[in-house]
């Protein structure tokens, strides 16, 4: 951090992220260390950055998997329904902490993103640049459909056991079903074809039989088992009906929430693959700043990896976010 | 000083802090020169993402989009000026952006590289080639379609859709008082101002 702290970036992750946004000298990798790091458009030599775990997650910050300092057991569904507004409100109180009076820029994707958003509304003078990007200003009908089929996937669990199973057995298979539907969503299906196309895993001939063949099942399986390893099932029910509840209109206009924030700049990023937080999302988002006449840049990457494509490697998404960050003075 | 003279021209004229869109900003020049010298905080639009980070860098607000689809998420009279600077030629509907430009801004600037210009005209006779753009050619390789425009065209087509024009500067402006009189033949390029009422400008 400078003197004048006026070099603060705060990143927001997203439903399964973690505080660990960049390598750094750890052995587990970053979840975004294709943007951040030295030399990286959030660049840890020239900026302070600051990435904390989210309430209701399992990563350190108090979930349910947490012990009630009252029942001395886990919160389990006795923890509280939090909303994204508690977890920014949460966030807020570590900036203060450091004494941040105006961090340069806040950024996430997906959840993330919704964080951004909602801080940008709640505290409006306390940024300069605000990027939020794959996300949305509310959760539409679609995301509160795969989210709610998710959730009902831990519930049918027997090991679930109404959210008490730290003693016992947890809800593997639940949890596992849960990520895999999840997983397909971040995903496009040009870049599943791509990958894998009808291509069958074990086996050169079709068996005829109830059991995994093709790749794309093999990798579902895969990404979900490796999930259960690292996840805490209660937490992915919070953060997913915090997700649902997440509506930053007010009376059904956005425009009317954006009003406060005269001095901020904003750079919008949505990819053309993301059918879970499309473009038109994006889209309402910069016509409701538009609308007051907020300074804001918007672009749309071309690019094939769906929602998760603000995670992988991307020139583009690096240059525009570089170019953007570069603008501003320290 | 920007090197395009018709938007040197255009940044002499607009007033400070003025609200400026500009469609079609390419990398961002007019805009950075209006926000340095005359204090304007101006958008740009603009639809090939290498000119949009251009853009980005210099601080100026850019949104990607397709001027095709209009101007829809403004509202009227939002912007002092509304620029569409060698533009013109690659849009598909140029009176159904000009009608949106007018409804947006209070006033608009259209300037455009005019193809009947004399020496366009010697150069096709002699070398049987359509001189289509008199500034880098890397500018718009992204685009497909251009328009054939001309001083004489774009001025029937202002007729035809009752749009006022209420000033123009024809350039090189050595020929100051014979552009006037025969614009098609002596104009390289041509800034027209339009607004929506016969007003004084």
């Amino acid at each position: 951090m400078n003197k004048s702290k006026s070099n603060a970036i705060l990143i927001f992750h997203a439903l399964s992220g973690s505080s660990h946004v960049y390598q750094n000298n750890s052995k587990l990798g970053g979840w975004w260390d294709e943007m951040v790091g030295p030399g990286k458009p959030f660049d840890t030599n020239k900026y302070f950055i600051i990435c904390s775990n989210i309430l209701g997650s399992c990563y350190g910050s108090t979930g349910p998997s947490s012990i009630n300092p009252n029942s001395k057991k886990p919160y389990g569904i006795e923890f509280p329904i939090i909303t994204i507004h508690d977890i920014v409100n949460a966030i807020k109180l570590l900036i203060d902490s450091l004494e941040i009076e105006k961090l340069l820029a806040i950024t996430g994707g997906s959840t993330g993103g919704m964080q951004v958003l909602d801080w940008a509304v709640s505290f409006p003078d306390t940024v300069q640049a605000v990027i939020p990007m794959a996300t949305a200003a509310y959760a539409t009908t679609f995301n509160i459909a795969f989210n709610e089929v998710q959730r009902q996937a831990i519930y049918s669990d027997p090991n679930w056991n109404g959210g008490d199973y730290y003693f016992s057995k947890s809800p593997t298979i639940g949890l596992k079903l849960a990520r895999e539907i999840g997983h397909i969503t971040y995903l496009s299906e040009e870049s599943m074809r791509e990958k894998f196309g009808r291509n069958l895993q074990h086996n050169p001939k079709l068996l005829f039989q109830f059991t995994e063949e093709f790749q794309v099942e093999s990798y579902l399986q895969y990404k979900g088992l490796s999930f259960t390893k690292r996840f805490d099932a209660n937490s992915y029910l919070f953060i997913t009906k915090a997700i649902d509840y997440f509506d930053l209109r007010t009376r059904g206009n956005l425009a009317f929430s954006f009003a406060p924030l005269k001095n901020t700049k904003f750079l919008v990023i949505s990819f053309s693959s993301d059918w879970l937080y499309p473009t038109s999302q994006a889209k309402e988002i910069v016509f409701a700043l538009k609308s007051n006449n907020i300074d804001v840049s918007f672009v749309e990457i071309d690019i094939n990896y769906g929602h998760d494509s603000f995670l992988i490697e991307c020139k583009d998404l690096r240059d525009v976010v570089s170019n953007f960050l570069n603008s501003f003075k320290l | 000083m920007i090197k395009r003279k018709d938007l040197q021209i255009i940044s002499e004229i607009i007033p400070s802090k003025s609200r400026v869109l500009d469609l079609g900003c390419g990398n961002g020049q007019l805009l950075q020169e209006l926000a340095k010298e005359k204090n304007v905080k101006g958008l740009g639009i603009e639809i090939s993402l290498e000119r949009v980070k251009s853009c980005l860098k210099q601080g100026i607000s850019v949104v990607q989009e397709d001027l095709n689809d209009g101007l829809k998420d403004f509202h009227d009279k939002s912007f002092n000026y509304i620029i569409l600077s060698q533009t013109l030629e690659h849009i598909s509907n140029p009176a159904f952006l000009i009608q949106e430009m007018l409804r947006v801004g209070e006033k608009c600037i259209i300037s455009f590289d005019n193809l009947a210009y004399w020496k366009n005209r010697v150069i096709f006779l002699f070398r049987g080639l359509l001189k289509e753009s008199n500034i880098d050619d890397n500018a718009f390789n992204n685009y497909n379609k251009k328009q054939i425009l001309t001083v004489k065209k774009f001025l029937k087509f202002c007729e035809s859709y009752k749009f006022k024009i209420c000033k123009n500067i024809f350039l090189p402006k050595k020929f100051v008082s014979f552009n006037k009189i025969f614009p098609n033949l002596l104009s390289k390029t041509a800034i027209f101002f339009l607004k929506e009422k016969k007003d004084d400008y």
